[in-house]
């Protein structure tokens, strides 16, 4: 899973939220705040070797949310598409996360 | 003689696991690694009277790191993972001992392929990171 934070954006300091957390630019503004990881799904089509030129494309696929025992939860789901610079696929990885 | 572990490989088989008691520093440490400064994974006070937690948050990923590690060890260079899903099911705590392991849900000895129940379970049995991974075996 080393390939997980290879894509994140790197923001200033002044740019985290209070809580630490750097807001994914994908996202609209929600109404729940405090975030949790909620799991990943990753196929890996090849290898991944040194010299190759990874392009990530990153899409906002469902949000949705669920009651849980302690209130509203809401899910996001993120999809992420690892390609070589040359096109050839290398991994897909669907992010889901929640915030309650 | 080199005899693959596919060979003899059938479903219910299963992947030895490790404990793990990470400490604040290895919290740390991975939360670095990955970027990640949510105050929940190094900041007590704040993990426990702002987000209500009762202590500091182990940190998901790396619930599934350790699921990747259970099926990569027990892989022993023999192939490699083409699929892996988990989810975060339960909040783990710095403090507490986890364990990983799983078991053998399938083979297909025609592809070379195995599917395999994967998980980390905390001291009180509960399985907090439930999850799935294929593997592919390298050709003989």
């Amino acid at each position: 899973m080393f390939h997980l934070a290879l894509f994140w954006d790197m923001v200033e300091l002044d740019q985290l939220t209070p809580d630490g957390v750097s807001i994914d630019g994908l996202l609209p503004k929600f109404p729940l705040e405090k975030a949790m990881a909620g799991g990943l799904n990753i196929e890996y089509f090849r290898p991944i070797k040194a010299e190759d030129v990874l392009v990530a494309t990153r899409t906002l696929t469902n949000i949705y949310e669920k009651a849980g025992s302690q209130g509203p939860i809401i899910f996001y789901e993120v999809i992420m598409r690892v390609e070589t610079a040359g096109g050839e696929l290398v991994l897909t990885e669907k992010t889901t996360r929640l915030l309650r | 003689m080199n005899m693959s572990k596919l060979t003899n490989l059938k479903p219910g088989d299963a992947l030895p696991g490790r404990d793990y008691c990470p400490d604040n520093v290895q919290n740390f440490m991975y939360s670095a690694a990955l970027w990640n400064a949510h105050r929940i994974h190094f900041d007590m006070p704040y993990a426990t009277e702002v987000e209500g937690y009762p202590g500091i948050v182990m940190s998901g990923p790396m619930l599934g790191d350790w699921l990747t590690q259970c099926v990569i060890e027990w892989l022993d260079g023999q192939g490699r993972m083409t699929h892996l899903e988990y989810s975060n099911r339960k909040a783990a705590y710095i403090g507490e001992t986890v364990t990983s392991g799983g078991r053998v849900l399938s083979v297909d000895h025609d592809n070379g392929s195995a599917r395999l129940e994967i998980f980390i379970q905390n001291e009180a049995g509960d399985v907090i990171a439930p999850g799935i991974a294929v593997v592919a075996f390298d050709k003989a």
